[in-house]
């Protein structure tokens, strides 16, 4: 699946869109190459548990990676950085779902015989996090898997950050009630 | 209802991130139906983040590396060319009508022998004109593309 045909330049972050054609200000190989090592797993992961598809994430990954590259923008820290790689994958899964306008598919494993409960439990994760409405997924993964705080979840997300513990507690208890179902 | 905050969340969370949850805390957890949820949501997303992680076939960083400079390079190259090609368009727009307006003051006084003697002073400017149409927009082409 070709991304970079339907994903529109719309989903870069406000100030890295300004920056598009700073070509100078751009990542050096080494800084890229190695800030790309730390975080390629964890987006990747998020990428799959927020649209459900591996496959979807394997390509958004390479875009997310590739917009902000171009973005070319400077930020003050580590963590910086890193929301806007977050921010950027979440824009994109975001587009990518209105385009694809269904449900979360959980591709069974080949082997079922040889699932343990982890797998099942994992399973039953996926499946629940699937009923979830997107912004409650992306949320509810930044939060515990990412351990990132409200403030950084509200700027990866998009929504103030006074919002973030209502919402997080509501998807936190939806995700429960379903993950006991 | 359910209590929205709880003041042992940190602790709940932080058990999870060790994989330890003390025997009063586990008691806490039993009757705190907030921490509960926390409890079995955040467990189950840290298990699943670890198992992805381990899993993920992502492609190497030389390789990402490599594809965003030559998607960069080659949206660079369209934009120069669709720069190059406007500003083409804008000055034979532009040539045409210098050409029409020299044509329109000329013709009231249309005479042959007169047009066929000034012939050369005609031909010059407007070699130099033609000169001009075809360079611009290549020079205009190689110096959006260093950029």
């Amino acid at each position: 699946m070709d991304i970079t045909a339907v994903m529109p330049e719309t989903t870069l972050p406000v100030e890295c869109q300004t920056q598009t054609s700073a070509a100078t200000a751009r990542m050096d190989e080494e800084t890229f190459r190695a800030f790309y090592e730390r975080t390629s797993r964890p987006v990747w992961a998020y990428l799959v548990r927020i649209t459900g598809d591996a496959q979807l994430a394997d390509d958004l990954l390479q875009e997310t990676y590739f917009r902000f590259y171009r973005a070319g923008a400077v930020y003050e820290s580590e963590s910086h950085r890193r929301n806007s790689l977050f921010r950027i994958a979440t824009n994109l899964a975001r587009d990518s779902g209105r385009k694809k306008r269904r449900g979360i598919d959980v591709p069974l494993p080949e082997d079922m015989h040889a699932m343990d409960m982890r797998d099942e439990r994992r399973m039953d994760l996926a499946r629940a996090l699937g009923r979830l409405k997107p912004q409650q997924r992306e949320i509810l993964w930044l939060a515990y898997a990412q351990g990132s705080s409200h403030a950084e979840i509200a700027e990866i997300v998009g929504v103030s950050s006074k919002s973030i513990k209502s919402l997080l507690f509501r998807a936190r208890r939806k995700l429960a009630e379903f993950l006991r179902a | 209802m359910l209590k929205r905050d709880c003041e042992r969340e940190a602790e709940v969370l932080q058990a999870v991130s060790s994989g330890r949850v003390g025997d009063e805390l586990r008691e806490h957890i039993a009757s705190c139906p907030g921490c509960r949820d926390l409890l079995e949501v955040a467990s189950a997303v840290v298990d699943d983040r670890s198992a992805l992680i381990r899993e993920a076939r992502i492609p190497s960083s030389g390789l990402i590396w490599w594809r965003a400079n030559m998607r960069s390079r080659q949206q660079a190259a369209r934009t120069a060319v669709r720069t190059a090609s406007f500003v083409q368009i804008v000055l034979l727009i532009t040539a045409a009508a210098i050409a029409f307006a020299l044509v329109g003051t000329k013709l009231p006084s249309l005479d042959y022998r007169s047009v066929l003697a000034s012939g050369m002073s005609v031909t010059i400017p407007l070699f130099a004109l033609a000169a001009w149409l075809i360079l611009a927009p290549v020079a205009v082409y190689f110096a959006v593309t260093e950029e």
